[in-house]
C-alpha cells in the first residue's frame, strides 16, 4: 500500500509499504476513505517531537471502511464506515472507565519511554512518534485500528466523509478546549490561534454558550474564517499589546476565559520572537510558549486558561506569578476524543456544525509531500489539507 | 549532620575558592606561596581544586572527591618541594606554604577515610520497586500472579529463568524464588497485593528482597544487575495489558524503515 513517510525534518515521502495485518484480537483493518494532516503533524515534521525514527508511517485523522476485523471485535464489522479517534484507547482501564480515554494505560507499549520524558505515560496515539507507541499512522491507504470497538465510531450514510472525518481529532479537540472553560452565561471567550483547533474552539465556544469570542491571530484569511463564526478578531501583529487590547474589549478586566489553540510553535513580532526560536533551535526549551504565556496574562483574575495547543517538553518563562497570585485555573489535555464523538456527530446531523467549511486544500496522498510543505509555509492561505488515498 | 560529615563539604568549598583564586590571581598566588611566576600551572592546580570542590559538593557520598583532594595535596607538596631547591624562590614563604598544604592535607586524608567508611555503609545494590495498579480484585491478581509464569514471560532478562513461589499469605503477598539468571545467580522478589479502593483496583508491588538461597550480598547485586528497574517496569505493563485485555498489546505494524535498510530512502 502507500503511506505517507516521515524520513526527518522536513521530509515527507509517500512509499509503498506493506499492508497492516491484525495483531490483536480487538484490531479492526481500515479501508482510508480519507486522511488529514494536523498542525500537530507539522510539530513532527518540523523534528520537535522526540522519538520520530526514519520510516514512520504519519496521520492521525482519518476515517474508512472495515475490511477486516479480529476475533474479539464485537460491535463493529466488515462494511461499517467509520471515523477513527486519535488516541489510542483499550476501554478497559482506571482512566478509560473514566472517559479519560488519552489517558489510557494500556495502549502504550513504549510507556516507559513516555514516563522518562513526561513522568507518566500517555496512551499510544497513531503516527505520532514512538513516546505514543510508534503506531503507524493513517495517511495510509490501510491502517490498523486496535480497540476497534472503543476507538471508531460508525457514521451515517447521509454524512460526507468530510463532515465527519474531524470527529476524529480537531472537532473534539477544539470541543474539549471550549468545555474546559466551564464557560458560563455572558461569558467572554478568548482564542489565541485560528488554525483548525482554534476554529472549532471559536465554533465550540459559541454552541457551549459563549456570549463573545474573541479570535486572535496574525492571518488575515484565518481571522476571516474565525469572523464567519461570529468571532471579534485581532491580528496581533497590528497591535502594540494583545493584552491590552483585549482588556479594552473587556471593560478592563479581561476575558472570561483564554484558550491557547497554538501550542509549541507559536511566532510574536518583534525581538521577543528571536529568543524563544534561539532557545528552542539550542534546545534549551523544547516549547515556544509564547501564546500560552498571553493567555495567562490576559486571562482575567480567576478566570480559566484551556490548553489544547500541543507542547511537548519543557518550556521557559511561564509567568507563574501571575497564574498563582490571580488565581487563575489551568486546563489541559490530549483529547478524550472518544467521549466526546457521539455528541458531536449529533450535532452535525443536526445541522448545528458543519466541520468541513474549515477544508481549504484537497489533494490526493500522493501530494503530502508538497501540501505538508504548503500548510507548515501557510501559503496559499491554506488551513486545513485532506488527502484522499 | 556529624562534625564528620561536614567537613568534607567544608573542605569542597574551600577548595572552590582557593581554586578560583588560583584560576583568577595565578600571580598573586605564586608570590604569596614564594614562588616566581608560574601562572599557567597555579591556574591547572586551581582548575583541578575546583573540579575536586565541585565533585565533593554534587554527590551523596564525596569520598571519589575528598581522595581526589588527597591526590591533589600530594601533587602540590611535590611541586612545593621542587620548588625549595631554586634559590631564587622566597623559602620562608614555601615552608609557610608547605605546613599549611601538609596541614590541609592531614583533614582531607582523615575526611577522605571517614567518607568512604560511610559509603561502605550505603547498601549499594540498586533498589528495584515497581508498582502498577490493575482493575481487578485483589483475589483476582492474587489468582494470577500465584502462577510464576508471568516472570519468565514478560520481563526481559527472566527469559529462561525458574521461579518458585514461596511464602504465600494469599491475597496479600508472596516470595518468587529466582534462579538460572546468567552467571549461576539468583533473586528474591516480594510481592504485595493492595486493594486501592473506590473502584481503583488492586496495586502490584515488586520489591527485590534479600533471598532466602542467595543471601550473599555482592551474589544479590549482580542479579539485581541483570534485571533492571525498566525490564521489569516493562513486564509488569505487559501483565497489566493481559489481566485487563486478555493480551499484550503490540504496535506492530507497517512502517518504511525496510526501505531505508535498502538505501532507497533517507
Amino acid at each position: 500500500m502507500k503511506a505517507a513517510i516521515w524520513w526527518g525534518i522536513a521530509n515527507v515521502g509517500v512509499d509503498e509499504v506493506p499492508d497492516p495485518w491484525i495483531v490483536n484480537a480487538q484490531d479492526a483493518i481500515v479501508k482510508v476513505t480519507l486522511t488529514a494532516i494536523c498542525g500537530s503533524d507539522l510539530h513532527l515534521y518540523n523534528g520537535l517531537v522526540p522519538s520520530m525514527e526514519k520510516g514512520d508511517i504519519l496521520g492521525h485523522e482519518f476515517m474508512g471502511e472495515i475490511v477486516e476485523i479480529g476475533p474479539e471485535v464485537k460491535e463493529r464489522k466488515v462494511g461499517d464506515r467509520v471515523v477513527v479517534a486519535f488516541p489510542i484507547s483499550c476501554g478497559k482501564c482506571f482512566f478509560c472507565r473514566g472517559e479519560m480515554y488519552s489517558l489510557c494505560e494500556n495502549t502504550n507499549p513504549n510507556a516507559g519511554m513516555a514516563e522518562k520524558m513526561f513522568g507518566h505515560a500517555l496512551c499510544g496515539i497513531y503516527g505520532y512518534s514512538h513516546l505514543t507507541g510508534g503506531y503507524a499512522g493513517g495517511q495510509a491507504q490501510y491502517v490498523r485500528v486496535p480497540f476497534a470497538d472503543v476507538g471508531t465510531i460508525v457514521v451515517p450514510d447521509e454524512l460526507t466523509d468530510e463532515q465527519v472525518l474531524f470527529l476524529s481529532d480537531i472537532f473534539p479537540t477544539g470541543y474539549m478546549a471550549a468545555e474546559n472553560c466551564n464557560i458560563q452565561s455572558g461569558d467572554t471567550v478568548a482564542v489565541f490561534g485560528c488554525g483548525p483547533v482554534g476554529q472549532f474552539s471559536v465554533r465550540s465556544a459559541f454552541l457551549l454558550g459563549a456570549s463573545r469570542v474573541i479570535a486572535i491571530d496574525r492571518f488575515d484569511y484565518r481571522l476571516a474564517m474565525a469572523r464567519r463564526a461570529g468571532a471579534e478578531t485581532v491580528n496581533f501583529e497590528e497591535v502594540d499589546d494583545v493584552n491590552d487590547v483585549l482588556k479594552e474589549m473587556t471593560g478592563g478586566r479581561g476575558p472570561d476565559s483564554c484558550i491557547d489553540a497554538v501550542g509549541m510553535e507559536a511566532h510574536q513580532p518583534g525581538a521577543g520572537a528571536i529568543y524563544d526560536y534561539v532557545m528552542q533551535q539550542m534546545r534549551l526549551e523544547q516549547d515556544r510558549a509564547i501564546a500560552l504565556r498571553q493567555c495567562i496574562l490576559s486571562v482575567r483574575n480567576g478566570g480559566t486558561v484551556s490548553i489544547p495547543g500541543v507542547y511537548g517538553g519543557y518550556g521557559d518563562k511561564i509567568p507563574l506569578g501571575s497564574l498563582m497570585n490571580r488565581a487563575i485555573q489551568t486546563r489541559t489535555g490530549q483529547t478524550h476524543a472518544q467521549k466526546y464523538m457521539p455528541a458531536l456527530l449529533g450535532r452535525i446531523e443536526r445541522g448545528e456544525i458543519d466541520p468541513s467549511e474549515i477544508i481549504t486544500h484537497r489533494a490526493p496522498l500522493e501530494q503530502a509531500p508538497q501540501m505538508y510543505e504548503t500548510f507548515r509555509n501557510k501559503s496559499d492561505e491554506c488551513l486545513k489539507v485532506v488527502m484522499t488515498p | 549532620m556529624s562534625t564528620q560529615g561536614r567537613l568534607a563539604p567544608a573542605l569542597g568549598w574551600f577548595g572552590i575558592a582557593l581554586g578560583a583564586a588560583e584560576m583568577v590571581a595565578p600571580k598573586g598566588v605564586a608570590r604569596a606561596i614564594g614562588t616566581r611566576d608560574h601562572a599557567l600551572v597555579v591556574r591547572a592546580f586551581g582548575a583541578r581544586e575546583v573540579a575536586a570542590g565541585v565533585s565533593i559538593l554534587s554527590r551523596k557520598n564525596p569520598a571519589q572527591g575528598m581522595w581526589m583532594r588527597v591526590a591533589g595535596d600530594a601533587l602540590d607538596l611535590a611541586a612545593l618541594a621542587l620548588c625549595t631547591r631554586r634559590p631564587e624562590n622566597d623559602r620562608k614563604r614555601l615552608a609557610a606554604a608547605i605546613a599549611a598544604v601538609s596541614a590541609v592535607a592531614l583533614a582531607d586524608v582523615y575526611a577522605a577515610i571517614v567518607a568512604t567508611r560511610a559509603g561502605n555503609g550505603v547498601p549499594k545494590r540498586p533498589a528495584l520497586v515497581k508498582s502498577v495498579s490493575m482493575m481487578t480484585s485483589r483475589e483476582a491478581l492474587y489468582e494470577r500472579v500465584s502462577d510464576a509464569s508471568w516472570l519468565p514471560e514478560h520481563v526481559p532478562g527472566l527469559s529462561g529463568a525458574a521461579v518458585a513461589v514461596v511464602n504465600e499469605i494469599a491475597p496479600s503477598s508472596l516470595q518468587y524464588e529466582i534462579a538460572g539468571l546468567p552467571g549461576g545467580l539468583g533473586l528474591t522478589l516480594r510481592a504485595t497485593l493492595t486493594d486501592q479502593g473506590a473502584g481503583r483496583g488492586t496495586a502490584l508491588r515488586i520489591e527485590a528482597v534479600p533471598g532466602t538461597k542467595d543471601t550473599a550480598n555482592a551474589r544479590f547485586v549482580r542479579a539485581l544487575a541483570e534485571l533492571p528497574g525498566d525490564a521489569l517496569a516493562f513486564g509488569l505493563h505487559r501483565l497489566k495489558n493481559v489481566v485487563e485485555i486478555g493480551e499484550v498489546v503490540s504496535a506492530a505494524g507497517p512502517s518504511g524503515r525496510r526501505i531505508r535498510k535498502q538505501g532507497a530512502k533517507g
